[in-house]
């Protein structure tokens, strides 16, 4: 009787631990030379895109990066994403927003003017926004495939004095089920894998 | 026998003289307009400061920080009538080389108004910077020599030619004696650091507060005012005015040269006409004293059609092929003197030449048959 | 009344250290006149013009012309000589190329109006031309108009006709023969052309190192 409940706990607590396997960051980061310490003084720091989040685990992501970013460089003055999105309502430039991303996304080139009203609207030096640009995930199938969420998070920092791009990080952060009985890792998790990694490379 | 008139001679002879003429002309032309252009390129710190400095007085400190207890000190002072923080940056402005700027002075919000009142400067569209923003007002003539109107942006981050640094938005335009541009400290000490400097305005007269501001003195502090200017731009320019002196005597002592060489030729043309005069009874003194009367004038005509073309060149430069850019440059004395050297080696070599190829025996050779 | 007086005169070139004259002695009295003074080149015609003159000093003798005694170094004044007792007119003699005729002879005259004179001595139609506008002959006679419009009375002239053609030969000496007659100048000319003799009043001739009277009216 007590060897087979040891042994069940022994199984029970290895799953446990193997659960948290198979995490997996890369990382790939472009940074403009202009982009050094000391030249950024404030910082408005977007909500991120694409998160197919719950609203309240969005805004759990937002402020990791908010914290993240003044942990690195507490001289830095933050404007967080709920403040930054008010203002930009305040001045009604939410669409102007909304255009800015859609073309920066399609063609990798910002729109100078509109980062200058923003910029000034915001009054800050730089823009930081993420995006998530794909997700993949599955559940586990017995006898099949072990689970496994994967996500591409890219972070920008845009310069609101030259209207260029500062900074860009790209991560994908993978998740993987020790066993092929679980779900799949929920997003959130993947997300937060790859957004620390970026942080980590964030040099400010 | 007469000697005939130097001037006829001189009208007559023309056509061997026009090179003469031209080299003299080009070689002055050329000292005067080097220098003249060289003093101001290396005065654009000048250009800059020097209206402001006679309206106020900058003093630095060479710590981080201002002193409490000195800045007390400064407005107690009974000359002094206003002390101003500032942080100062520049603003390209167009000029020849691309050497031209004003100065831009970032004030408190609060210092406006005084600073405003006490230079007569009066805005006349737009309002002043808000605090911690990117606002800038400029003066009425940098707007117009930069073609730069209300919302527009200015600044290195979006113009590589610009040296004003990062981006500012034109929030206003003023006008007044002065051309500067004033933006908010606050923003300057957000992005450049909080280290700034002191502007005092003074109670009556200038030259009394800068007096007390010396007496004042203290080794902390580097005082600034319109001589301190003066002196250490003309420091600063020692070099170049050893180079401009250096220049200038290659230049005289290899025209002279040229000009020795062909007064030689000249004088060897007319030597026939010279032993003329000798074998009518003209004594060999006079003969000199004819031919250091054309050569003397010839040079006094050249350099005086010099200046005049110089005058003239500067005048085109500003008027016509600069004359959108800022170019005030003008021809001082000092400018004209620098020709002086030339034209005492020009006659200091005539004199020599003249003795020299006006010897009797050459004279009385040609008389009797060569 | 002109008074040349040569004593003992001897001179010698100094190229070649041989005397040209060597102990010569001639005695002139005349108020005006031509003088010829023959010889083939190279003989020495020149060269006493030149001792006449001034320019060249002798070597042995002495030369007084008019009670100024040129063989005496410290009290002879050239200057004052040329200009006011004896004249030379060297050979191919210039003019100022850059003055008209009219203005080479007022630097002379001081602008006076000589154009009656000019007249007369058949110059005026090229008064207002330039030296090298002109051809030799009219430049020649132009620089002889120049020579006796000077002051000295005694008028030295070192082949006068030698590069000329023989019309305008004959109206140079002419004009010669009119300034003498006209203005009572005395002519000495040093001349290798025998077409002369004929309008001379005294021909002397280099011969020994000497100068030999030859004729007196020919």
């Amino acid at each position: 009787m007590k060897k087979k409940l040891t042994l069940f706990i022994v199984l029970l607590v290895s799953l446990v631990l193997l659960t948290g396997c198979g995490d997996k960051a890369t990382i790939d980061t472009y940074s403009d030379p202009s982009f050094t310490k000391g030249s950024i003084s404030k910082m408005a720091v977007f909500p991120m895109q694409n998160t197919r989040l719950a609203p309240s685990q969005s805004r759990q992501v937002n402020r990791d990066v908010t914290q993240g970013v003044n942990s690195i460089n507490p001289n830095i003055e933050i404007m967080g994403s709920a403040k930054a999105t008010r203002i930009i309502n305040e001045h009604g430039l939410a669409d102007e927003w909304a255009k800015f991303l859609d073309d920066y996304n399609s063609s990798g080139i910002p729109n100078a003017q509109l980062l200058f009203e923003i910029g000034d609207a915001l009054n800050v030096d730089a823009i930081m926004q993420g995006e998530i640009v794909d997700v993949y995930q599955r559940d586990g199938k017995y006898g099949g495939d072990t689970a496994l969420s994967r996500v591409t998070v890219r972070y920008s920092i845009l310069s609101t004095d030259s209207g260029k791009l500062l900074w860009e990080a790209t991560s994908r952060g993978s998740r993987e089920s020790a066993t092929t009985l679980a779900d799949a890792p929920p997003l959130i998790e993947v997300i937060q894998l790859a957004q620390e990694k970026i942080l980590d490379n964030l040099a400010l | 026998m007469q000697l005939p008139s130097v001037l006829l001679s001189l009208f007559r002879n023309r056509k061997h003289l026009y090179f003469l003429i031209g080299l003299i002309v080009l070689v002055t032309v050329s000292i005067i307009l080097v220098s003249v252009l060289t003093i101001y390129i290396s005065q654009s710190e000048l250009r800059a400061w020097e209206t402001p400095l006679s309206y106020f007085s900058i003093i630095e400190p060479n710590l981080n920080f201002v002193d409490n207890d000195y800045k007390n000190k400064l407005v107690e002072d009974s000359k002094i009538k206003k002390v101003i923080e500032f942080k100062d940056s520049i603003i390209s402005v167009p000029g020849i080389l691309n050497t031209e700027y004003r100065p831009v002075l970032a004030l408190e919000n609060k210092d406006f108004e005084v600073f405003m009142n006490e230079l007569n400067l009066k805005l006349i569209s737009g309002e002043i910077p808000q605090s911690d923003t990117r606002d800038i007002i400029i003066s009425e003539n940098i707007a117009k020599k930069k073609g730069l109107k209300l919302s527009d942006y200015v600044g290195n981050a979006i113009d590589d030619e610009e040296f004003l640094w990062g981006r500012f938005r034109i929030s206003g335009i003023f006008e007044g004696e002065l051309d500067i541009a004033l933006a908010s400290l606050k923003y300057f000490e957000r992005r450049l650091g909080r280290e700034s400097s002191l502007l005092v305005l003074p109670e009556n007269n200038l030259s009394s507060m800068n007096n007390s501001l010396f007496n004042l003195k203290n080794n902390n502090y580097n005082i600034e005012t319109k001589e301190t200017l003066i002196k250490n731009n003309n420091k600063k320019n020692k070099d170049l005015l050893d180079l401009i002196y250096i220049l200038i005597a290659i230049l005289t002592v290899s025209l002279t040269i040229i000009v020795g060489l062909y007064i030689s030729l000249y004088l060897k043309t007319r030597l026939r006409e010279f032993a003329l005069y000798y074998s009518r009874g003209i004594s060999r003194f006079n003969i000199v004293k004819f031919v250091l009367k054309e050569l003397l004038l010839i040079t006094l005509i050249s350099q005086l059609l010099g200046v005049l073309v110089s005058y003239s060149i500067l005048f085109i430069l500003k008027e016509m092929i600069f004359s959108d850019l800022i170019f005030l440059a003008q021809i001082s004395m000092f400018d004209i003197l620098l020709i002086l050297p030339l034209f005492i080696s020009i006659i200091l070599v005539s004199f020599i030449l003249a003795f020299k190829n006006l010897k009797i025996k050459k004279l009385e050779n040609i008389i009797m048959g060569g | 009344m002109n008074k040349i007086l040569l004593e003992s005169l001897s001179y010698k070139r100094e190229v070649n250290d041989k005397y040209i004259f060597e102990n010569l002695n001639l005695e002139l009295k005349k108020e005006k006149g031509i003088i010829l003074v023959l010889g083939p080149s190279g003989v020495g015609k020149s060269t006493f013009l030149h001792l006449l003159n001034g320019l060249l000093k002798a070597d042995k003798g002495h030369i007084e012309i008019n009670g100024i005694d040129l063989t005496n170094l410290d009290s002879f004044d050239s200057k004052k000589f040329w200009s006011e007792t004896c004249n030379l007119m060297y050979q191919n003699f210039p003019l100022i190329n850059w003055l008209n005729c009219k203005e080479n002879l007022d630097l002379i005259t001081g602008k006076k109006n000589i154009d009656e004179m000019l007249e007369k001595l058949n110059v005026k139609d090229i008064y207002n031309k330039y030296p090298n506008d002109i051809s030799f002959g009219q430049r020649q006679r132009i620089a002889l108009v120049q020579c006796f419009l000077m002051k000295p009375k005694i008028k030295l002239l070192d082949e006068p006709t030698s590069a000329l053609g023989h019309d305008d030969k004959l109206k140079v000496i002419k004009l010669i023969k009119d300034i003498t007659e006209e203005f009572n100048d005395l002519f000495i000319i040093a001349t290798h052309d025998r077409d002369l003799i004929q309008f001379a009043d005294e021909v002397y001739k280099i011969e020994n190192k000497k100068l030999v009277l030859k004729n007196n009216i020919n």
